[in-house]
């Protein structure tokens, strides 16, 4: 009897634990609600803090949409935001516990908007020219786009987020002075546009780009060159100066094939022949120029 | 809702340059220092005449005049359009639109001590003493010492090496 009475006060004693844990949920839930974010957070820390509840997809839902609520009512315009960070990955636990899809459909909703903001404040950063930043914000919203299987997207914003940095970058490059800075950002600006050409080698405006920064280079190298340079030295010069044509050539080649009809790339062209002294493919340009005007 | 970026993006600035101009210029260049004039083309403005359509060059040309003096001598470029316009010159450069008129300028050079460059494959057998022309993508020379010794002038060896044909 005595036993059976222990055993009682056992069960009873484990209840109520977990009634208490299940509402702390329920009090995050109401709160919530309400949006008293701050008292809803207080409890769903504790709910996670349990054993039981913390194996629950709903827990983790509720951790997700309350953190999602902090990050939009106080740090929605700060792109380091802890609380968007942690409602992340409440959301993705709770779609990894979720066996019964209760939640995942709403959980993958919230990603969407959260890995949007990503999105939005990469471009913000871009903007603002806080590269490294802007990248950060740019893999977040990546990683979660490709975990929310929507490739088609994720492809799409890579390639318009990319170019956009190397057109950045490009810029940066033709504005700076130092020789270390220019040769930095016009690496930066290569590796951009190479980005782009790796999920699309056929890209016109990177194929076109790239054609671009590798022409600059070649004029470049020959603008800079002293009047009174001695022949010897104009012959390494001119060796250098046609390998960057030469390079230059099989991206606007691809860019004229992709819009045989656009002007840049046929001057682009033009442009390549000429620094490579091949007269009659020069010609041959300038007169499918004279055709489109 | 996501923030568009497309409105931000712009072609790079490309720019059509005329490297080549550039070159050709620093052959010249090159050329007031391994030619030899007579001393009475040693004082005064050293001249330097394009014949025809080079506008490229013509600029180039003009930009170096700025910085570079031929010995002690300013250089000084003209623009001609026709054969019957040269005058006195160091240099005369014959443009491609005039190739046809290089034994015409050759012919009214004479008596002169006038170096006469142009451009193209075999120009140097009608009376050029230089000529451009390319090779492996790059900016040549061809070059006649008949042609120029013709003209009182005296190139020195030191410019051969660099000439893809030598007569």
């Amino acid at each position: 009897m005595k036993y059976i009475h222990s055993i009682l006060i056992l069960f009873l004693f484990a209840s109520t634990s977990l009634v208490a844990q299940n509402s702390a949920v329920l009090e995050a839930i109401s709160k919530l609600k309400t949006k008293e974010f701050q008292a809803a957070k207080a409890k769903i820390d504790e709910a996670i803090k349990n054993e039981t509840t913390s194996t629950e997809a709903k827990t983790w839902y509720y951790k997700g949409a309350i953190y999602k609520g902090l990050y939009k009512e106080h740090q929605a315009s700060d792109p380091k935001s802890k609380y968007r960070a942690e409602s992340v990955q409440a959301f993705y636990k709770a779609i990894e516990l979720d066996k019964e899809e209760k939640y995942t459909e709403n959980a993958k909703g919230s990603l969407k908007f959260l890995s949007s903001k990503y999105y939005n404040d990469a471009a913000i950063a871009l903007q603002q020219e806080k590269f490294e930043l802007s990248k950060q914000c740019f893999e977040e919203y990546k990683s979660i786009a490709e975990k929310l299987s929507i490739s088609d997207d994720v492809k799409t914003k890579e390639i318009e987020y990319k170019l956009v940095l190397g057109t950045t970058f490009t810029n940066k490059y033709n504005n700076a002075n130092e020789v270390d800075e220019k040769a930095k950002y016009l690496q930066k600006a290569k590796s951009s546009f190479e980005d782009v050409l790796k999920v699309e080698p056929k890209n016109l405006k990177a194929n076109y780009n790239m054609g671009v920064l590798y022409y600059n280079e070649a004029v470049n190298i020959i603008k800079e060159t002293d009047y009174d340079l001695d022949l010897f030295s104009l012959g390494e010069v001119e060796d250098n100066s046609v390998e960057l044509f030469k390079r230059s050539l099989p991206y606007m080649e691809t860019a004229f094939e992709v819009d045989p009809k656009n002007k840049n790339t046929i001057e682009g062209l033009a442009g390549i022949y000429d620094g490579l002294k091949e007269e009659a493919k020069f010609i041959e340009m300038q007169k499918k120029l004279e055709e489109l005007e | 809702m996501l923030l568009g970026l497309i409105s931000l993006f712009v072609l790079s600035g490309y720019v059509m340059e005329d490297p080549n101009s550039k070159i050709k210029a620093i052959f010249i260049y090159n050329f007031t220092k391994y030619v030899e004039w007579p001393s009475d083309y040693k004082q005064g403005d050293f001249v330097i005449e394009v014949l025809g359509s080079a506008p490229g060059l013509v600029n180039e040309l003009t930009s170096m005049a700025k910085l570079k003096k031929a010995g002690i001598q300013t250089i000084v470029i003209k623009n001609i359009s026709d054969v019957g316009d040269i005058a006195n010159c160091h240099i005369l450069y014959i443009a491609k639109d005039k190739v046809d008129a290089v034994s015409k300028a050759s012919g009214k050079c004479k008596g002169k001590s006038t170096l006469i460059v142009t451009e193209g494959p075999g120009i140097i057998d009608k009376g050029a003493g230089i000529s451009f022309v390319t090779a492996s993508n790059k900016q040549k020379f061809e070059i006649h010492q008949g042609n120029i010794k013709k003209y009182n002038l005296e190139v020195s060896s030191k410019l051969l090496p660099f000439a893809e044909v030598v007569k």
